[in-house]
């Protein structure tokens, strides 16, 4: 007798299938390995977490920019790693660490007509910051993990036209033929969408549980599980980061928002003028990621 | 002194040309000053600041006053916001959205 699967396992089994292809996928850098580890030990001082940091300049650089940058907005330059620990804390440094590396990590040169990188950043950045922006409408704790939750959340695109560009093309032609969102266009091509290749990378480099399902169910939030509103919460900023028209993802469509997130998150519809311009400020406040990208 | 100006968007913008007004970026910081001759790497940098048109030195006579340029602007948002939201009529979030988005987009070309 046939074994039944659920629509998830069925998703799971295409994700590893398609996965199967791809070669030399990127490993967790080392170093946030290394500072995961040592954030799990109670007794690690800001002084340790700094000096793995600092091993690496151009990581050092990158961590005192994003710090001293209107990002954060503190009075007084911060000159040291270990000072900028002790003033933000290991998380929000972990953070800043993921989000200055990531863009190393997926990093190539691109040739005319590919999927644009600048503009996927540029969304990706984006949708961080109406995430935040959001988030402070709603009094959510935790701004941090919602910019990167924002900026992490499409990176199964990236994976998907790094490692294996040929259906990647297939897949962005659909899109330009028939005006459609690229999940769609995703699921016709590959069976599975970059959602849950994105998920699939996560559970690998063994990222926060509510990273990993954000990304997996940024465009249906209520599948998330204890993560919902952290889901619900990129769902909308997705779409409101599109109708800024700031960036592009590789598409030229919006999705429709979820109405159980819309009511869950309890917004009202005159709330859109506000969050846009406070998405907006957000944005120019977060200036110092787009240098990264070049 | 120049006779006039045109607004162009950075991607038909080409080096030689020169810029009719100061730019600067989302945050007011000097990029170029009124007068420099674009080259492709100051293009390239407007378009890492998302700087989406720029006013450049057009010796000619007009081909449109700059009032006209912005309507012809206005249009394009507007129409662009309809062909992003077509499909989502059906949502009364996504009405209120589409109608925030046009206004945000058209009071920053204002701006």
């Amino acid at each position: 007798m046939a074994e039944t699967t659920s629509p998830h396992q069925q998703v799971q089994e295409r994700v590893r299938k398609l996965v199967e292809r791809i070669q030399g996928l990127p490993t967790l850098p080392v170093m946030l390995n290394n500072i995961n580890q040592m954030i799990l030990n109670p007794r690690t001082s800001p002084k340790e977490v700094a000096h793995v940091i600092s091993n690496d300049p151009s990581l050092t650089s990158k961590v005192l920019r994003v710090v001293n940058s209107s990002f954060y907005g503190f009075p007084n330059r911060i000159t040291t790693v270990t000072h900028a620990i002790v003033i933000l804390g290991f998380n929000t440094i972990k953070s800043i660490v993921l989000s200055s590396t990531i863009f190393d990590v997926f990093r190539r040169n691109v040739k005319p007509g590919d999927f644009d990188r600048t503009q996927f950043w540029k969304h990706s950045i984006g949708c961080g910051c109406a995430a935040k922006a959001i988030g402070r409408r709603l009094n959510y704790p935790m701004l941090e993990e919602l910019f990167i939750a924002g900026l992490l959340h499409d990176v199964g695109k990236i994976v998907m036209d790094q490692y294996m560009p040929e259906k990647f093309v297939e897949v962005l032609n659909v899109v330009h033929t028939r005006d459609c969102l690229i999940a769609e266009a995703e699921m016709e091509v590959l069976g599975a969408t970059h959602a849950d290749v994105g998920a699939w990378l996560f559970e690998k480099w063994n990222l926060s549980k509510g990273l990993i399902e954000t990304t997996r169910c940024h465009h249906n939030p209520a599948l998330a599980g204890e993560h919902t509103k952290l889901a619900e919460i990129i769902h909308l900023a997705d779409i409101l980061i599109r109708a800024m028209r700031f960036g592009n993802g590789g598409d030229n469509k919006i999705p429709i928002v979820s109405d159980s997130a819309w009511k869950s998150l309890g917004l009202q519809h005159s709330d859109f003028d506000d969050l846009l311009v406070q998405t907006n400020a957000e944005i120019d406040k977060a200036m110092v990621f787009l240098d990264f990208i070049k | 002194m120049i006779a006039w100006m045109k607004l162009v968007k950075t991607d038909e913008a080409r080096a030689g040309q020169r810029a009719a007004r100061d730019v600067t970026d989302l945050r007011g910081n000097l990029l170029f000053k009124a007068g420099t001759e674009l080259t492709p790497e100051l293009l390239e940098t407007c378009k890492q600041r998302t700087i989406s048109h720029l006013f450049i030195e057009d010796g000619g006579a007009p081909s449109a006053t700059p009032a006209l340029d912005i309507q012809v602007r206005r249009d394009t948002i507007s129409k662009e916001v309809d062909q992003l939201f077509a499909g989502a009529d059906k949502s009364a979030t996504m009405v209120a959205l589409r109608e925030a988005s046009r206004r945000f987009l058209l009071g920053k070309l204002g701006k």
